[in-house]
């Protein structure tokens, strides 16, 4: 058995600005090896239950893995944990670019906040060297001029950095965390812990790139990658048109969650097509370190819309145009360049603009209400009028910059109908109806709805000799299924066994569009390979597979800290109504089925069926008795 | 010829392939497909020729986002 690395962690005291690098010994950090398992690690052992998550006791914590920085697509990813101040729960969030591989060549696996500053700081790190940096000149500036005004005051261009714009400052409870103005640290208001904690940037000095411990198996990997793209067609869709394909798709067949996810289908959806945007506003593909996909969209509106600041995702083309029933492409990337500037997450702040379109539709608000806005469905309009304000919570932006859960408990008059998240989470854009997996999991997941923590329903579907029946079938044996909508024992397993092998990769921080266990460019088989030549370690599918149940058991114990229980793995009843048009029409969830499924999968995850939370005897199976 | 497609019948070229069906409805071969209730594996989506009157089910095959 190999000597698994230790773990660095930088640890950080911003209220006395005071650092010290600490040491998790490799066999500990085995169990745990980075990311987002490392942070709850961490988490849990330093952050007491009951703190207010917006107050100098939280953490928040920055960490890669020990397979970030290598020469290979899709591995410079990191998480940020800390206890979230949208959800309460374990807070959750990930990116990819540069940063990731610059953090670990700096030569840090976890960079960990605590306190808080007197005055706005920003923090530079060059490998050794820990400064703490005034940043007057930078509070109040939106992400892009915080980057450029750093890297002039530093007089470094050899820089990456993750900051919070305005929305953070404010506190704004689905602030994110920006890196290179386009990439955020999304979900779970990240960015308002960031702000509490009066931090403006975490700025590190590039360095050189890890180099694999046996390069010439290392190169078996990375030799044919041309072919190997070439030869998936999910890959070479998301090369071409980006996450942006994926509205293609779900419009075709009727599953795209529209006007407030009360239909599957946008009239004049054609509008916000990938295919549409990559013939007509699309400038270039960006990419992430060392990545050859290539998916990041940038795209550019001469005098509106600036492609520094990117493009909209799959994501961001549904919570601004579908869910807000808006064809209009230019408001689109207009909202998602507002958000990136101000620092906002553009899921929630979509989904919430789109809960108050209910709302007035419903008459349960009027312009009298929203600082004379008229915020009607189909409007996009409204949207820069409304993100300045949330950002700086201005006004009606005051209530928005709460969220759509939150809102509704204000607002009260039946508004509580209309908001679609779950643990105060708005939805990400996957509807369960045609991926029942998705309800069990959106249900269960331990920082709210995600769409990013379990394999999607057709993989079930696919033929037996694909790679997306076979590597998912590396995990756990699963049974084919030949029509949307079908929920039962059998996806429940998936939703488990799927969820632990995504719960694994957002420990070893690796893109989930680049490794899976379907569709993706490497598959499970690949992963033990690359763990092998980069660093030597002897790792197998089911130990993969352990260190992901572990960190989501890991999640539900710090939730059952805050006393969260199963009453909270609800969804909203919108997700048991039959798809009511378009080509599907008519494909729904029955609630009894979801009922059975979330019973087999607090069965199979060995968690208590009434508390919903892991029993003792879980917890000793995987190592974690430490934790009660 | 006449086949069912996802319950609605559509004229097709006679003699297609699946693999010719696909082109033929400008879909991408990363796509499922029964034929009178039976999944057919990809490796014979180039060989298996269709019928008048068969019954076919098609599901595209697409992951997150």
């Amino acid at each position: 058995m190999m000597n698994f690395p230790n773990a660095r962690i930088l640890e950080i005291n911003l209220t006395d600005k005071t650092h010290q690098v600490k040491e998790l010994a490799g066999d500990i950090y085995r169990n745990y090896p980075g990311g987002s398992a490392l942070g709850m690690y961490l988490l849990l052992n330093d952050l007491k239950p009951g703190v207010d998550p917006l107050s100098p006791e939280n953490l928040l914590i920055f960490s890669v893995s020990p397979l970030t920085g290598f020469p290979i697509s899709g591995q410079s990813r990191m998480t940020v944990t800390t206890k979230s101040p949208l959800t309460g729960t374990a807070g959750d969030s990930q990116v990819g670019g540069f940063i990731p591989a610059h953090i670990k060549g700096n030569g840090y696996d976890s960079i960990l906040f605590k306190g808080k500053s007197p005055q706005p700081v920003y923090v530079y790190i060059d490998q050794e060297k820990v400064e703490f940096k005034d940043a007057k000149n930078v509070w109040g500036k939106i992400t892009g001029d915080t980057e450029e005004i750093i890297k002039e005051e530093l007089q470094e261009k050899n820089v990456e950095m993750s900051v919070i714009g305005p929305g953070g400052e404010n506190l704004v409870k689905y602030a994110n965390i920006m890196h290179q103005k386009n990439r955020a640290n999304g979900r779970n208001g990240v960015g308002a812990v960031m702000g509490s904690k009066n931090l403006k940037a975490l700025v590190v000095k590039k360095q050189k790139p890890q180099k694999p411990l046996d390069m010439e198996g290392f190169k078996t990997l990375t030799k044919d990658i041309k072919e190997r793209m070439k030869a998936n067609e999910v890959i070479v869709d998301t090369s071409l048109n980006g996450t942006a394909g994926v509205v293609d798709f779900h419009l075709d067949e009727g599953f795209l969650p529209s006007r407030n996810w009360t239909r599957g289908y946008l009239e004049k959806g054609d509008q916000i097509k990938g295919d549409t945007i990559t013939k007509t506003i699309l400038k270039e593909r960006d990419t992430c370190f060392a990545c050859a996909i290539r998916c990041k969209s940038v795209v550019e509106i001469e005098g509106k819309v600036d492609p520094t600041y990117g493009g909209p995702e799959y994501e961001t083309l549904c919570t601004f145009g579908s869910y807000c029933d808006n064809t209009n492409l230019e408001d689109i990337c207009y909202a998602n360049q507002l958000c990136n500037m101000y620092g906002i997450d553009t899921i929630s702040c979509g989904a919430t603009i789109a809960f108050v379109m209910e709302c007035f539709e419903k008459g349960i608000l009027t312009k009298e209400d929203t600082d004379g806005i008229e915020i009607n469905f189909g409007d996009g309009s409204v949207f820069e009028k409304l993100i300045p304000k949330i950002a700086c919570r201005e006004g009606v932006g005051n209530l928005l910059a709460e969220g759509s859960a939150r809102m509704a408990e204000k607002i009260g008059k039946g508004s509580d109908k209309f908001v679609m998240a779950c643990k105060k989470q708005e939805m990400p854009a996957h509807m369960p109806q045609m991926k029942p997996n998705l309800s069990v999991n959106y249900a269960v997941n331990p920082f709210g709805a995600d769409h990013q923590s379990s394999e999607h329903d057709p993989a079930l579907m696919a033929p037996k000799d694909s790679n997306d029946w076979i590597w998912s079938n590396l995990l756990a044996d699963f049974q084919g299924c030949d029509a949307y909508g079908v929920l039962d024992q059998n996806k429940a397993k998936f939703a488990l066994e799927t969820q632990k092998c995504y719960s694994m990769m957002d420990t070893l921080c690796l893109c989930q569009f680049a490794w899976g266990p379907a569709w993706q460019l490497y598959g499970p088989k690949d992963l033990v390979e690359f763990c092998k030549y980069a660093i030597g370690w002897d790792a197998s599918i089911e130990e993969l597979q352990a260190i992901g149940e572990r960190r989501i058991n890991m999640m539900r114990c710090f939730n059952e800290r805050e006393g969260f229980t199963r009453k909270d793995d609800t969804l909203p009843e919108r997700m048991f109504i039959s798809i009511p048009d378009g080509p599907n029409a008519g494909t729904k969830i029955e609630k009894e089925d979801f009922e059975l499924a979330l019973e087999e999968y607090y069965k199979l995850a060995g968690w208590d069926k009434e508390t919903g939370n892991p029993t003792k005897e879980t917890l000793k199976r995987l190592g974690l008795e430490w934790i009660k | 010829m006449k086949v069912i497609i996802n319950k609605k019948e559509q004229d097709i070229p006679e003699g297609l392939t699946v693999t010719g069906l696909l082109e033929h409805l400008n879909l991408r071969k990363k796509t499922a497909i029964w034929v009178n209730g039976k999944q057919l594996l990809l490796k014979e989506y180039d060989t298996w020729k269709l019928s008048e009157k068969d019954h076919l089910k098609i599901l595209k095959i697409i992951g997150g986002g």
